[in-house]
């Protein structure tokens, strides 16, 4: 009977050292998504985060006219969502374009904007390297890497305390010159000094399992970055991502990390080529 | 006593109650037989739905839904609750838009906005261009979560 005890005692407690360890396995591995971090995440935040990449793509299409071809634009878009179904943010509507330039490039704003040029279309192979070019982008959204840079939120704990309104029209002078220089900042770290170099390398890491999750071959994406470092040396007089990014080979050595590390390796890859080639041509 | 024993361990092996809940926050979550892409798909969750957090390896989450055990990729999970879309209204993004549209499609910020302080603020500074013509075209393609799956799914043949 005493055994019985003891034995029902056990049983009784083991869900709680379950739960202990789960906890203790919960802060050190989980990976710490912006979302999770610091303060909780309001609808108020979300909207003032759609609003200021309205404002941040407004200057991108300013800076750079969009291609003319509906058919790449569709496909790009098509891919783009599909891939943004996998990511960690549902409450953003992803929007993408392609814009008029050589540029081999790919810019993302905040609230869901993404923008990949002309030129990166015309370096890539296939449709796995786009949705690796893509990936990339959607994970800056998702981890809100400007974002968090420049501090972005809606509510009133904020250095953009009210930011909401701003657009609405409701706020001060002071107020709009405010946000206005956040937004030249957000322009000024997507075309001149780039991202923190941690920012861009988790995105790689992220990208290859979000490639992973669509279905797309991760290792696309050491393709991917492997052809735009060679077409950098080729032509030497077409702008490249490397200006805002991290060293290349320092990039590769992390995607095949975490390829292996990842359970990504021996993916078959699929004939993503011939459907590229259907809906872009130059 | 040996009776006893078997019922606790059945109770407690296949319900677990311990476990953490998890959300699925992408719009489908494939769960696998084994912690790796290339394993068998047991089951498939939907957004919104929780799954229970057995164990982790690496970003790997072996869960337990719908009566059965499997691995899923910690990326599409989360341990809130996913939100709805939130849209930013056409009318309050549109105040200051409309006034600067009206000067011009494309046209400087500075200008355009005819703010004093704010040009005064940002004097020493370029000013930049900004077109919102292209803006709402980018925003005006009209294509569904699940309609981009399926154009994905058709594409690497899954």
């Amino acid at each position: 009977m005493k055994k019985c005890a003891i034995l029902i005692l056990i049983f009784a407690l083991l869900p709680i050292f379950c739960l202990a360890a789960s906890a203790g396995d919960s802060t050190q591995n989980y990976r710490l998504r912006a979302s999770d971090k610091t303060h909780k995440v309001s609808r108020n935040d979300i909207k003032a985060e759609i609003r200021f990449g309205k404002e941040v793509a407004a200057r991108i299409l300013g800076k750079f006219r969009l291609y003319d071809d509906e058919k790449a634009t569709r496909y790009v878009n098509l891919i783009g969502k599909g891939l943004a179904s996998y990511s960690s943010r549902p409450e953003i509507e992803f929007r993408f374009a392609v814009i008029d330039t050589d540029m081999i490039n790919a810019f993302a704003a905040p609230g869901g904007y993404i923008f990949i040029t002309k030129g990166t279309l015309e370096t890539i192979d296939n449709e796995s390297q786009l949705a690796g070019v893509i990936a990339h982008e959607i994970t800056h959204v998702t981890e809100k890497h400007i974002v968090r840079e420049l501090n972005i939120r809606g509510s009133d704990d904020s250095a953009l305390s009210g930011l909401s309104s701003v657009l609405a029209g409701g706020s001060s002078e002071t107020m709009r010159a405010a946000f206005m220089q956040m937004v030249d900042k957000a322009q000024e770290i997507l075309f001149e000094k780039g991202l923190k170099k941690e920012d861009e390398l988790s995105s790689d890491r992220m990208s290859v399992i979000l490639l992973g999750n669509a279905g797309y071959d991760p290792s696309a994406y050491s393709d991917l970055l492997k052809k735009i470092r060679d077409t950098e040396k080729e032509k030497k007089n077409i702008k490249v991502v490397s200006s805002t990014h991290p060293d290349f080979n320092e990039r590769l050595k992390a995607v095949s990390k975490t390829i292996e590390t990842e359970g990504l390796t021996d993916v078959q890859p699929a004939n993503t080529k011939n459907r590229y080639i259907e809906y872009v041509s130059f | 006593m040996k009776k006893i024993i078997i019922v606790l361990a059945l109770i407690f092996y296949s319900v677990p109650v311990w476990a953490d809940d998890l959300y699925v926050k992408s719009l489908k979550a494939k769960i696998y037989s084994a912690p790796s892409f290339n394993s068998t798909v047991v089951e498939v969750a939907k957004r919104g739905e929780v799954l229970k957090k057995l164990k982790r390896d690496k970003s790997w989450i072996n869960v337990f839904y719908s009566g059965k055990k499997g691995w899923v990729s910690s990326y599409l999970l989360s341990k809130t609750p996913p939100m709805e879309r939130v849209s930013v209204l056409k009318k309050s993004a549109s105040i200051e838009k409309n006034a600067r549209r009206r000067a011009s499609a494309i046209t400087s910020v500075a200008a355009a906005r005819g703010l004093n302080e704010y040009s005064r603020v940002r004097k020493d500074k370029k000013s930049y261009a900004v077109d919102y013509d292209a803006l709402d075209k980018m925003e005006s393609i009209n294509i569904s979560e699940n309609e981009a799956l399926r154009f994905i799914e058709e594409g690497v043949g899954k």
